[in-house]
């Protein structure tokens, strides 16, 4: 499902930015343990703001930011405006060259589900995302090089109505403790169990081997993803 | 050695044994749907439009002082926002002792002395993005003073060491390292002791300094907006990101207590800061971000700290030299142990701040055996490096079980075998934890004397076998608001932010299982500025929650059953709740919904009456490891690990695992790879990186067992208890790779290959 | 990281000429250079990042007569499932497998990994806190400083640090050859760090090809302390050629890969328990160990013999 709508009113809608929206900032799963449906809804950014990253100036489109460096910052590197495909919508948002892919996730899109830094060195696997189907490091990908491909985030996978099912086993299986590596590992649990059907045990902690969890929750994605394998299997 | 614990628990229906929902599978956790979706913000998350982010300068020295500072030309560039110095009024005016037990030694929040490479120092920038932030930096001319600096707390602990901190200790003794004198501990008479005995053995044990490893790299993010609750003095509100897992803004005011702060101001954005396990590094950050954000009108101000400036916050290092007295036939008669603690760059968090540990350490498993005679001393000793926190108490077990094994290698006995001849009380809870673990593991099958088994692919095989006890701490009282709506649900806010370790979720189930509501029906929410704690400690308190939540569930079910007999023209005694639906106990065909009822509540606040923490020993726990030594490179593979673990009564099973498996985990990192690293010359951090320090794998973890053993002899609901520390021992790996070599001990951790190799004789030590 | 312009190439000698003749760094899958970037390891920082990854038909892998070809940018992913190399190098296929991990192999290239900086950690501080001679400062502190990962073989130019590229050793050990926008470059010569790199590239040359001769059997072998991430305390390669001969190369143990000629030497009568553990004697009887890996000694000398013994028949 998708909408159009400003960034301000994206911020408001539920729990994507809950900063803004709310001091809570949790969303409604949260208080019911499984939300009645996914949040994650696929958005176009309309009114994205132009902000200068030197001097702040903000303008309201991107000709007017390019305008603007010619005249104030001649020698200075002009920020980009990207078109990212994020979970099958298209996000036009301003990036500079040296963004990476979970700056841009974090700041110009607020998908942050996969913009999680834990070393931003491509070492600890917590800001994964599929990028043409296939798992990448968010913080060691230039977001500008991700134009006319397909990213996908934990958010547009658990808002997926066919992956359902591996949403349900990782809460069933309490596969997140404290979470924070969560998101890059369930992304990357969807691509095996594309990749694999119906993966061993083997085959998954190769696969997640990349994904670290100082919580040990290592055998809660085993046991998640194969019951969720099945499941997917089974349903289709 | 075969005395039986002996205490009565208090509270309701304890004794319990018609669990419908307690101890049962399949209930996810409040919020593992949006952890698992990325919908959870946690601080590093949080993002507006025109945030700026802030950073601090960074010392590039193991210690050192500033001398002059000059910001002029950080300020002229173009983009930066603010520039506040150690001379900054406000900044100076935070207070230096703050009010929890962070540190002792009162350093600023800002000051002109750095304890270590890394450490915030001078002056902190905020400008557009971190480019411009870390040009500003750049820009700052410092002078700076190079100061000694001391890594090792035994270096620290030698005559002649620089003296780090002179003002923390004015009156300095020999060292003055040194934080406070020696803490010692005596019963019997030693000497006499080691008279009687037919062995003496001397042990020594190290550790070196562990990061805490954080996940999330300390964000801090705060703005100031309207109140929208209308705040009495008409100010605006503070939003700001938890920093400790306590209830949201008692902490967070403690830390503003010197802006002139108090607790309504407050606001906590985010229940979620990643794990955080028994750290309580001080943040600074957490505290600047108000500040520069009030600084410049209330906008978003986000504190930044990169991977390898999180690795500020370690688990401290300690040294132990155990010399021990003992029979020919393994009884443990004379037990003589020192213990050189560190404190790490801005003090730590033992008993000498906290005073919640009246035994040194090193003296709590000794305590427990059957030896008359035992003296015990502990200090602790300031160095650079970074931060520590941990408690003190995390290897209480590890001291007591290597004097065991060391029995057991002397001896040629089976180490369960002393373990259960030593320990006083073995009933019933340690019986049975080892009964557990040895038919999980095959001890029979596979233990041996050291040096005496190879596998098949030439690796030497080696077991080793500990015993712990749970500690149960000076408890918490609780307090527990249960109310029912009138859509006939029950609420219970909770206000802790969420570190890895959760209570709420157990609680649910309590709750449920208490009332007779289903689980679905009790809804445990977070409301940030609810205080669930009253006076106490933060240890056990998941199983302290429980049972006060035990407690006011019995109270609000009461009201409910009061209100809803009359429904059924029936009187109070002959109705119940079943399914979430009032029923008449003779015909439960006779029902009427909670629904529309009205609204009832209750408040609990109240804890378990329990012996103070080092005289329980009412839940123990066993644990086995084995491990696989490759001859050749030194390589050690745990091929398998048992973890017999009295609960008590397990409340929510994957819950109580999933912390054993936590531990298990965490622990085989650091008995095999993790160290923090610094160069000797200069005091700089070497391995801040996750490619240099090494977080086990999922390829890495090993095989574990847990198994969940039910005595119900915990101080929480029904008995239970928690996992806390039980499991942070890695001295049991070194003890199985002892076994497998046949050498010596490896007397410091972790156990890579070159001390393997070494031990093996294969290389010089 | 701080600003830098970035280009896309539309091919290699396009991008060799952009870094030619400015302040400019190629990039393939970027999973090295970022990270150096946001630390600021390197000397100068870079103007312009031209990405390589677009420039089309560079990822291919084929087979051209007696040798494998190998495009710069295949990920290492696909070099390691390819069913090619795993029939003619799989010692190439081996050490692409266990470089880093699994994320990592699906972005990082062949090209990168044999471009790849050394991960010495007194190098890879952030901020210059060490000018040592890679960056072109007058020391080593690893010489005297914790040099548990270091070179067992002495100094390269007064740089004790270790290779640490998975694929190095095999692709010396089956005798490859790295072709660059100017030449071909045997791969026993390609690896001669030179200033901050680990290769002799000079400015402007980029690496587009690598050629490896098919070989009758090969094989590789890693130890680290984690198994994924991390990079090799030490790696070895061997590699029994078309016409017979064996080759052994050892990884992480100097700043570049050492081919051991007195190893091969033991094993020209066969592979046996016996001569394998002969040549891995001799591979490290000219080890100079610094202060703290006096145990990667022994770790070379048992890859070398467990190596050689998968060529064993």
């Amino acid at each position: 499902m998708a909408q159009k709508v400003s960034r301000r009113d994206f911020f408001k809608v539920g729990g994507m930015a809950g900063v803004a929206a709310s001091a809570v900032g949790l969303g409604i799963g949260s208080i019911l343990g499984a939300p009645a449906e996914a949040r994650a809804e696929t958005i176009t950014v309309t009114d994205f703001v132009y902000t200068c990253p030197l001097c702040g100036r903000q303008t309201t489109d991107y000709d007017a930011l390019v305008k603007h460096f010619e005249e104030e910052h001649p020698e200075a590197a002009v920020p980009e405006c990207a078109t990212l495909a994020i979970n099958g919508t298209e996000f036009k948002v301003q990036v500079e060259p040296h963004w990476t892919l979970r700056e841009t996730l974090l700041k110009a899109v607020g998908l942050t589900g996969n913009a999680k830094e834990m070393c931003d060195r491509g070492g600890c696997g917590s800001c994964t995302v599929l990028i043409d189907g296939v798992p990448a490091l968010s913080c060691t990908t230039l977001a500008v090089e991700c134009q006319g491909k397909q990213i996908e985030t934990s958010e547009g996978i658990a808002a997926d109505e066919r992956w359902r099912p591996l949403v349900e086993a990782y809460a069933k299986h309490d596969a997140a403790q404290c979470g924070y590596c969560t998101p890059g590992q369930f992304t990357v649990a969807k691509y095996i169990i594309e990749k694999y059907g119906q993966p061993t045990e083997e085959q998954i902690r190769a696969e997640l081997s990349g994904n670290i969890c100082r919580c040990g929750t290592y055998s809660r994605h085993v046991q998640a993803i194969q019951e969720a394998a099945a499941a997917i299997e089974g349903g289709n | 050695m075969g005395e039986t614990s002996t205490w009565v628990p208090e509270g309701t229906n304890q004794d319990r044994e018609d669990f419908k929902v307690v101890g049962t599978w399949g209930h996810p956790g409040r919020q593992s749907w949006d952890m698992v979706s990325g919908a959870a913000k946690y601080p590093t998350d949080l993002w507006m439009e025109g945030t700026l982010t802030a950073m601090a300068l960074r010392c590039p020295y193991g210690h050192a002082k500033v001398k002059s500072l000059d910001v002029s030309e950080a300020e002229k560039i173009e983009g930066v926002k603010l520039v506040l110095t150690y001379e900054d009024e406000e900044l100076a005016s935070m207070p230096k002792y703050r009010p929890s037990y962070y540190e002792f030694g009162g350093s600023p929040l800002l000051g002109d002395e750095a304890e270590f490479e890394g450490d915030e120092v001078g002056a902190v920038v905020v400008a557009l993005n971190e480019e411009i932030c870390k040009k500003a930096l750049s820009a700052i001319k410092v002078e700076w003073e190079v100061l000694p600096f001391v890594l090792d707390a035994r270096e620290a602990a030698k005559p002649g060491a620089p003296i780090l901190r002179p003002e923390m200790n004015p009156d300095s003794n020999m060292t003055g390292n040194t934080f406070g004198a020696a803490v010692q501990w005596e019963q019997g008479c030693v000497e006499d002791g080691f008279k009687e005995a037919d062995h003496i053995e001397v042990i020594n044990y190290g550790r070196p300094m562990w990061s805490q490893f954080r996940p999330m790299p300390p964000a801090y993010f705060s703005y100031w907006a309207n109140d929208p609750w209308g705040n009495p003095d008409g100010e605006k509100m503070c939003y700001v990101t938890n920093h400790a897992h306590f209830p949201s803004n008692g902490p967070i005011v403690s830390a503003f207590m010197g802006a002139g702060s108090y607790a309504d101001k407050y606001r906590a954005l985010s229940p979620y800061m990643a794990a955080r396990y028994c750290d309580f590094v001080e943040k600074r950050g957490a505290q600047f971000a108000p500040v520069l954000s009030k600084r410049l009108g209330g906008v978003p101000v986000r504190y930044v700290q990169s991977r390898r400036e999180s690795f500020d916050a370690a688990v401290p290092q300690t040294y132990l030299t155990v010399r021990i007295g003992f029979k020919d036939d393994g009884t443990l008669v004379a037990v003589q142990s020192k213990n050189v603690h560190q404190t790490g760059a801005r003090g730590g968090y033992g008993d000498k701040t906290h005073g919640h540990l009246v035994l040194p350490p090193n003296a709590q498993g000794f305590k427990q055996t059957v030896s008359p005679n035992i003296y015990s001393e502990m200090a602790y000793y300031v160095t650079n490096g970074a931060c520590t926190t941990a408690d003190p108490g995390q290897p209480n077990y590890e001291p007591v079980n290597l004097a065991f094994a060391r029995i057991a290698d002397s001896l040629g006995m089976d180490v369960s075998e002393v373990i259960m001849k030593n320990v006083k009380v073995t009933e019933p809870s340690l019986s049975a934890c080892m009964a557990a673990a040895k038919e999980a593991f095959d001890w029979e099958g596979k233990w041996h004397l050291a040096g005496e088994r190879t596998l098949e692919d030439g690796r030497l095989h080696g077991v080793a076998c500990r015993y712990g006890a749970s500690q149960t701490w000076g408890m918490i009282s609780y307090n527990i608001n249960l109310r029912m709506g009138v859509d006939g649900k029950i609420y219970l806010p909770y206000a802790e932010a969420l570190i890895g370790t959760y209570w709420p979720d157990a609680v649910q189930l309590v709750v449920a299982e208490e009332m007779g509501m289903k689980p679905e029906d009790v809804i445990v929410y977070y409301a940030p500025n609810y205080n669930n704690w009253q006076q106490g400690d933060a240890a056990d308190r998941g199983a302290t929650c429980t049972w006060a939540a035990k407690e006011a569930a019995v109270l609000l079910k009461a009201q409910i059953l009061e209100t809803g007999s009359s429904l059924l023209g029936a009187s109070v005694d002959e109705v119940d709740l079943v399914d979430s639906m009032i029923t008449l106990k003779s015909d439960p065909s006779k029902q009427v919904s909670l629904v529309g009822i009205g609204q009832l509540a209750v408040g609990y606040c109240g804890k378990p009456k329990v012996p103070f923490q080092n005289d329980v020993i009412r839940t123990m726990n066993v644990d086995m490891c084995e491990v696989a030594v490759d001859p050749e490179t030194g390589l050690v593979e745990i091929i398998d690990y048992v973890v017999a673990h009295d609960f008590g009564k397990v409340i929510r099973p994957s819950s109580a695992l999933g912390q054993i498996e936590n531990a298990v985990t965490m622990n085989s990192g650091r008995a095999l790879r993790e160290e923090l690293v610094w160069d000797a010359d200069t005091g700089v951090l070497l391995n801040g990186t996750m490619y240099d320090y090494k977080v086990p794998t999922s390829l890495d973890q090993p095989k574990f067992e847990p198994v969940a053993v039910e005595t119900r002899c915990g101080g929480g609901a029904y008995g239970s208890t928690g996992v806390a520390h039980a499991h942070a021992n890695p001295g049991l790996v070194g003890l199985a790779i002892q076994n497998a070599t046949g050498g010596d001990f490896i007397e410091m951790l972790p156990y890579t290959p070159d001390k393997v190799l070494a031990a093996l004789g294969k290389i010089g030590r | 990281m701080r600003h830098f312009k970035h280009m896309q190439a539309s091919s290699a000698n396009e991008a060799a000429s952009v870094i030619g003749k400015g302040n400019a760094l190629v990039m393939a899958g970027g999973t090295d250079l970022l990270g150096t970037l946001k630390d600021e390891i390197l000397p100068t920082y870079p103007e312009t990042v031209v990405d390589l990854k677009a420039i089309p038909g560079m990822d291919g892998i084929s087979e051209d007569g007696d040798d494998v070809v190998i495009g710069a940018l295949a990920k290492l992913a696909d070099v390691a499932e390819s069913e090619t190399v795993r029939a003619n190098c799989s010692a190439l296929a081996e050490a692409c497998a266990r470089a880093a991990s699994p994320t990592i192999r699906h972005m990082g290239t062949i090209g990168g990994n044999v471009c790849q900086m050394h991960r010495c950690w007194y190098f890879r501080v952030p901020d210059d806190r060490f000018h040592c001679r890679r960056k072109g400062g007058d020391y080593c502190p690893a010489r005297i400083g914790d040099n548990r990962y270091h070179s067992i073989f002495g100094d390269q130019d007064g740089c004790f640090a270790s290779s640490s590229h998975d694929t190095a050793p095999a692709l010396v050990a089956l005798g490859a050859v790295v072709k660059t926008t100017k030449r071909e470059v045997p791969a026993e010569e390609f690896f001669k760090a030179n200033g901050v790199r680990s290769n002799v590239l000079e400015d402007g040359e980029v690496v587009t090809e690598i050629r490896v001769p098919k070989a009758q059997k090969s094989a590789f072998q890693k130890f680290a302390l984690r198994k994924s991430i991390d990079f090799p305390v030490a790696n070895c390669a061997a590699a029994r050629l078309a016409d017979g001969s064996v080759r052994v190369a050892l990884g992480g143990v100097y700043p570049a890969p050492v081919r051991s000629a007195s190893a091969e030497a033991e094993v020209v009568g066969g592979i046996g328990e016996s001569s394998a553990a002969k040549a891995g004697d001799a591979a490290v009887v000219d080890c100079r160990p610094l202060s703290n890996n006096e145990y990667k000694v022994e770790i070379a000398r048992t890859l070398v013999k467990r190596t050689l013994l998968e060529l064993a028949d």
